[in-house]
């Protein structure tokens, strides 16, 4: 177990874990840190050379304003040359409602390496509602960006639910937004009603979109929805919501609440998913401030009918 | 008690499957030479099986599905009842195989009536054969050979859970596809899956490469925590654990069972032929011998015990 244990663990302490391979043959990683204080950047040319290689600060959180407080899951693209974080922020700690108070901020950099030059905040993303919202992701198909992000309808029970847009520029949705999933089965509505993370995988001719369900602990666990890529992404309709999570908790190799993953591929082009999980179940206090959400990758393969297979945990 | 086993312990047999059942019979099955139908046969020890009266318990039909080539059936006694699994052809296309299963709720499968339960559907409608079944943490596992048109070659290993004895459910992954220079000689073929649970793993031999001496058996293992469907736990062993072996006269052994002595020794049952040099097609040579040979445990690796003839065992 010791060894699987040292394969499968990338970086300790570190949540909502965002690999991206470029073209330049890094593997580029940003997380939420336990501080929730700042974006960090490194990059290596392994992702097990990730833990060797020292991180750079990409930009701190101002004392106050909107973007003062809980920077949570960071995301780095590349859109049309330019670099790109997506992340979330509050103005406080502040409980509103039953919900933290996090909008989504984008931040600009022109540099050819992100962990060099000036990164222009490009301000919040403007939704449907002044509500909270959180995890935006992008990715591009058939040469248009789209934006899917975790968000709170008023109208709705529960923290958020996911949401699909086009991009007019990479921090400027074209509205309206079309909701993708909302927590509606047993294993999305545990401790609380959470639908959030999304990552996204195209392949086989397909999209997927993996998504984080329920509370912050042992419950926190993986569903998936599928559209085909000749479908309308911005048609609810054409999305399929797998009824089952399709990754979970695995006791047995005592890997708890494994979720937030983005997708990446091994040096030998092997698909591998990212995520976060915990060693324990007995979380003291608020699961948000236990530090143990460590980064792990793991391969995953394919079912004969072409959908991934992520396994379990280990 | 001892008795002196003889190998071959049957004579033009091949595909052979053995299974030691809780009345204290071991039920014999196997292709027959010319593929018509489906033998059953059971004895008290290993060596009885040799002189054991055989009945053809299911015959091919004459035309439409299951009308050709009725290849490797294998018998599994699963939730009180018999099943026989095998693949078979159409008349019209004599090596389209699909996979089919038999059920028989007598006490002896020897007696009493095989009710067809059908087709056993998979992914897709492609070359299908060599199914073999097994129970693990009360779940019922499916694992067969099967042609895939994005993979070169005859056949890759796949694996399910059932939801019954005759209907697969749930994701269906690969686990196996030729990749080793043993695997590719003459055809590239994974077939023959035979599983095996011991320390704390679920062992896998599968037989690899043309029907001919190259014929030889292959290892998979996997953890027996781990998610079977999850491909990417299954390891393959980088040699075959059992080969052509021309001192003793063996020639493509393969297409194994496995089974145990009275006082647990590990056997494996497979067959093999006595001569290199096969006139025409191999699958039309009718020498296909089965034999038995001990094995034990060296760590993860069974190491099979040298040719076993005129040995004493005990029954």
């Amino acid at each position: 177990m010791n060894q699987t244990e040292n394969r499968n663990l990338i970086l300790e302490q570190r949540a909502d874990p965002w690999v991206y391979l470029h073209s330049d043959g890094y593997y580029y990683f940003t997380a939420s840190v336990p501080e929730y204080d700042r974006i960090e950047l490194r990059r290596a040319t392994s992702l097990h050379e990730l833990k060797d290689v020292e991180a750079v600060t990409a930009w701190v959180k101002p004392d106050t304003g909107p973007m003062s407080d809980l920077i949570w899951a960071p995301e780095l693209h590349h859109i049309r040359g330019k670099w790109y974080l997506y992340f979330a922020a509050a103005k406080s700690r502040e409980i509103v409602n039953g919900l933290f108070d996090h909008r989504m901020f984008v931040l600009e950099n022109g540099s050819d390496n992100p962990l060099e030059g000036e990164w222009i905040e490009r301000g919040q993303i403007e939704t449907q509602w002044d509500s909270f919202a959180l995890d935006a992701t992008v990715f591009e198909h058939q040469d248009v960006h789209y934006l899917v992000w975790a968000q709170k309808d008023p109208s709705i029970e529960g923290n958020s639910n996911l949401y699909i847009a086009s991009l007019k520029n990479p921090w400027t949705i074209q509205k309206p937004q079309v909701m993708l999933t909302k927590p509606e089965l047993d294993w999305e509505t545990k401790g609380f009603l959470v639908n959030e993370g999304p990552a996204v995988l195209k392949r086989h001719g397909q999209i997927f979109i993996t998504y984080s369900a329920s509370a912050t602990d042992e419950n926190y666990c993986m569903g998936m929805l599928s559209a085909s890529e000749d479908d309308d992404l911005l048609n609810p309709d054409v999305w399929e919501k797998s009824l089952r999570p399709v990754f979970a908790t695995n006791d047995a190799a005592g890997q708890y609440g494994p979720g937030h993953n983005s997708f990446t591929i091994d040096e030998q082009g092997r698909d591998v998913i990212v995520y976060h999980a915990r060693t324990y179940t007995d979380i003291e206090g608020d699961p948000l401030y236990d530090p143990n959400r460590h980064t792990r990758a793991q391969i995953f393969t394919w079912t004969m009918d072409k959908q991934p297979y992520f396994g379990k945990p280990t | 008690m001892t008795e002196t086993i003889v190998n071959p312990i049957v004579e033009q047999r091949a595909d052979p499957w053995i299974m030691r059942h809780t009345d204290g019979y071991y039920y014999f099955t196997a292709s027959l030479p010319d593929f018509s139908g489906i033998p059953l046969r059971r004895a008290q020890t290993l060596g009885e099986l040799t002189a054991a009266a055989e009945k053809v318990v299911w015959q091919k039909r004459s035309t439409g599905v299951m009308s050709a080539n009725i290849w490797a059936p294998e018998l599994h006694y699963i939730q009180g009842k018999w099943y026989l699994y095998f693949a078979a052809a159409r008349e019209d296309a004599i090596f389209d195989h699909r996979m089919y299963v038999l059920e028989n709720s007598s006490a002896n499968p020897l007696e009493g009536e095989w009710v067809e339960k059908g087709q056993i559907k998979t992914w897709k409608e492609s070359f299908a054969l060599d199914a073999t079944t097994f129970e693990h943490e009360n779940r019922l596992y499916y694992i067969w050979a099967q042609k895939d048109p994005e993979i070169e070659g005859n056949s890759n290993l796949y694996i399910s859970e059932m939801e019954n004895p005759w209907t697969l459910t749930g994701p269906q992954t690969m686990i196996a596809t030729p990749e080793h220079t043993w695997e590719k000689v003459g055809f590239l073929v994974n077939e023959g899956p035979a599983v095996m649970k011991r320390n704390g793993h679920i062992y896998v031999t599968f037989s690899a490469s043309a029907t001919n001496h190259n014929y030889c058996v292959g290892l998979l293992r996997i953890d027996e925590k781990e998610d079977m469907l999850d491909s990417t736990h299954w390891k393959k062993y980088p040699q075959p654990i059992l080969t052509t072996n021309e001192s003793i006269r063996e020639y493509g052994p393969g297409h194994n069972s496995f089974t145990t002595l009275a006082d647990g020794t590990d056997i494996i049952v497979y067959h093999a032929r006595n001569y290199k040099e096969i006139e025409g097609d191999p699958l039309w040579d009718p020498n296909r011998h089965t034999y038995i040979r001990p094995f034990s445990w060296q760590g993860d690796m069974p190491v099979l015990k040298k040719r076993m003839v005129n040995e004493e065992v005990t029954r």
